[in-house]
């Protein structure tokens, strides 16, 4: 080795100066750190049925485990074993392979890939015996009570398929709980049918809706639903309500006005408009679905009215449409084009009111001087109406 | 004939209800599941809403207890008909329960849950529990006023010594599920916290209804000496990086301790260095101190 080469040799630390971040460190050495997740605490065992214990136990690793393996034995003289393996911050497991009337010892420790944590403390369960049958409807409360049983823990096989009638090819978009859980396209009959699965036992509302092919949104179609064990719930004959609209926002009395929109195919259609005396007229929509009646206006006093439509199918009407105004006056002015998105509470411009639009207007609920676009009644301060009137224009 | 056809083709599926509209009130009602309780039983109250065929979309309610009379245990929002919670119910060492929430495309029903609570009774004596004010607004786009009967029952509480008659009351269920999954989402407005980044979230939990939200931001680069404890949060939740560039988690914890953990990942994660471009890099500044050496050693030579 010559003096240049030497001369080299105290450069090489420069190069670890000049790339001080770890990455580089490990390319230069080969060494990867890995720090073990912290062992869980607070480790319980609580038996559910003679044959199911639910454990659970506090995740101290901030989530940095892979998992957690759960371990059991049998008696103080046996062996752990490994029955289940969790995800990533999830902290409880239930062992289904429990036996009745059998003492059992728990642990867990987190892992991130085949590091280990230590273990969390040991917890014990005695299995109770077998009981009598749990009665078939665990929740229904007022049976008297006798047997105390159990309460399983709630099944995930839980589904519901709702069938209805919505428009010839239009979507429908059902909500859960006010979140949109599914979009299904209806058939050219106007047939559409949609499953949501796997969600837990308890109570739900869903909330039905559908647009027409010039984006009028329908009623929404609401309905609560409480399931209690694992089943398939079948909700069928959902007739979703037409759409409506006018050719004209005023109209000169005496002039016919064109009241239309649409429904399923070849169903008489009734239209109701508000007067002095109600107004009704019938019609029957096309094979696309799509309905129009020219309304004579000399029957109508001058000023503001309602019409809405309601559509028949078979034994079934469906509920009102979405009310649309209009004015009786002395000249024709012709109505806007359908609006595409909602007109109030859709706060982000996104065209859709939804979970963002409400956190937006929940910041500014009792907070001083709120932007205008959040004072959906016109009133200084954000209030309930506001948020009422977010949820009447909810989309999902 | 307004209808909706149900059928139920497995398991016991215990109740579902379907209702038509229309008219102009409202009761929300109290039950007890014990109203002859004896001191140091726990009563299960649950609060209900009947729209009496009217769509309604927000409820905001006061429910009241003598607190010298009750010691409040436990408050149970899962399954509820409200879906969203404006002010979630929160109990005061006053004997109250403050609640306010709305309904996204109205409820019509006769039994809608809104919640649930366990009251221990301290003493014996008649105590009345009743909804001291409400108000629900109407699914109408204009948030009417529905007119509101508000509901109340008595409680006899026995004296410990008095042995209960009949039954005992049914354990209230245990809930081991955790939260429903959820979908948090990083947002920004100029109207909200001036323009920076927050975080929306929310879900239901059908045992026990959700406590509370926890939120921790990760640096996507962050070891674990780098990580800061869990915050817990409401929406909207001001992100502390505004640079997007750390992995987010929101963590639903029910009632019963229950949760869920969810992950946002870093819109923008640090930039990892591979190893091709770092050995690029080292041997770029070899050759610039080989370079650096040699003209320096002709310029000694040079001069």
């Amino acid at each position: 080795m010559n003096i240049r080469q030497w001369y080299l040799v105290p450069l090489v630390p420069l190069l670890f100066l000049a790339f001080p971040c770890a990455e580089a460190a490990n390319i230069a050495t080969g060494v990867t750190i890995v720090v073990a997740p912290d062992a869980p605490s607070n480790f319980t065992a609580v038996p559910d049925s003679p044959t199911q214990v639910a454990l659970s136990w506090t995740d101290n690793s901030n989530d940095l485990e892979d998992g957690f393996n759960v371990e059991r034995k049998t008696g103080v003289a046996g062996t752990y074993a490994v029955i289940g393996t969790t995800a990533t911050g999830v902290a409880t497991y239930v062992d289904n392979s429990a036996s009745a009337n059998t003492t059992y010892f728990y642990r867990a420790r987190a892992f991130t890939g085949n590091i280990y944590s230590l273990y969390s403390n040991e917890a014990s369960v005695t299995t109770p015996s077998p009981v009598a049958p749990p009665p078939s409807n665990p929740s229904s409360g007022g049976g008297g009570g006798g047997g105390g049983g159990y309460t399983p823990p709630a099944s995930t096989n839980n589904n519901v398929t709702i069938t209805g009638w919505a428009y010839p090819l239009s979507q429908v978009t059902i909500l859960q709980n006010g979140v949109e859980v599914l979009q299904t396209i209806a058939g050219p009959s106007g047939v559409f049918s949609g499953s949501i699965s796997d969600f837990p036992n308890g109570a739900y509302n869903f909330y039905l809706y559908t647009t027409d092919a010039e984006g009028r949104k329908s009623t929404p179609f609401t309905f609560p639903v409480t399931i209690t064990t694992g089943a398939t719930t079948n909700v069928s004959n959902v007739f979703l309500a037409p759409t409506v609209g006018v050719d004209l926002q005023e109209v000169k009395q005496g002039d016919p006005i064109a009241i239309f929109g649409q429904t399923v195919p070849s169903a008489p259609i009734r239209i109701e408009v508000d007067s002095v005396v109600p107004i009704f007229a019938d019609t029957t929509s096309t094979a696309s679905g799509t309905y129009s009646y020219d309304l004579d206006t000399s029957q109508l006093e001058m000023g503001s009215h309602i019409a809405k439509s309601e559509a028949i199918l078979g034994g079934l009407i469906s509920n009102y449409s979405v009310a649309q105004a209009f004015t009786v006056g002395n000249a024709n002015v012709a109505a806007s084009a359908a609006a595409v998105c909602p007109a109030k509470g859709d706060f982000n411009g996104d065209c859709r009111v939804n979970l963002v639009d409400f956190s937006m207007l929940a910041y500014w609920y009792g907070r001083p001087k709120p932007p205008a676009i959040y004072l959906l009644d016109g009133k200084p301060s954000v209030d309930f109406v506001d948020f009422s009137i977010l949820a009447y224009y909810w989309t999902g | 004939m307004k209808k909706i056809l149900l059928s139920y083709s497995a398991g016991a599926v215990s109740s579902l209800f379907l209702f038509v509209a229309c008219a102009n009130a409202a009761t929300i009602n109290i039950t007890v599941d014990n109203d002859v309780p004896v001191v140091g039983q726990t009563v299960q109250v649950d609060v209900t809403l009947d729209t009496q065929g009217a769509s309604a979309n927000t409820v905001q309610a006061e429910v009241t207890f003598p607190p010298d009379a009750f010691r409040l245990e436990k408050i149970n929002d899962g399954s509820s008909a409200v879906s969203l919670w404006i002010n979630p119910p929160v109990g005061s060492a006053s004997g109250k329960i403050d609640l306010a929430g709305i309904m996204p495309g109205g409820f019509i029903g006769s039994d809608g849950q809104i919640f649930s609570f366990e009251l221990r009774p301290l003493s014996s004596g008649t105590s009345t529990i009743q909804v001291a004010s409400a108000t629900v607004l109407a699914n109408d786009g204009l948030g009417s006023p529905l007119s509101v009967d508000l509901g109340s029952v008595a409680i006899n509480v026995d004296p410990a010594t008095t042995s209960i008659s009949g039954a005992p009351p049914i354990a209230p269920p245990v809930d081991y599920s955790a939260p429903n999954p959820f979908t948090p989402q990083i947002e920004s407005d100029s109207n909200i916290f001036n323009g920076e980044y927050f975080l929306v979230f929310a879900t239901t939990d059908s045992g026990s209804g959700v406590d509370h939200y926890e939120v921790l931001e990760v640096p996507s680069n962050g070891s674990a000496q780098s990580f800061s404890s869990w915050h817990v949060a409401t929406s909207p939740y001001l992100l502390t990086d505004q640079g997007l560039s750390s992995d987010i988690y929101v963590r639903a914890v029910d009632h019963d301790g229950n949760f869920i953990v969810v992950k946002v990942p870093a819109r923008y994660p640090y930039k990892r260095w591979d190893h091709w471009t770092l050995l690029g890099l080292a041997i770029l500044v070899v050759i610039a101190v080989l370079l650096l050496f040699i003209w320096t050693r002709r310029r000694r030579q040079h001069t």
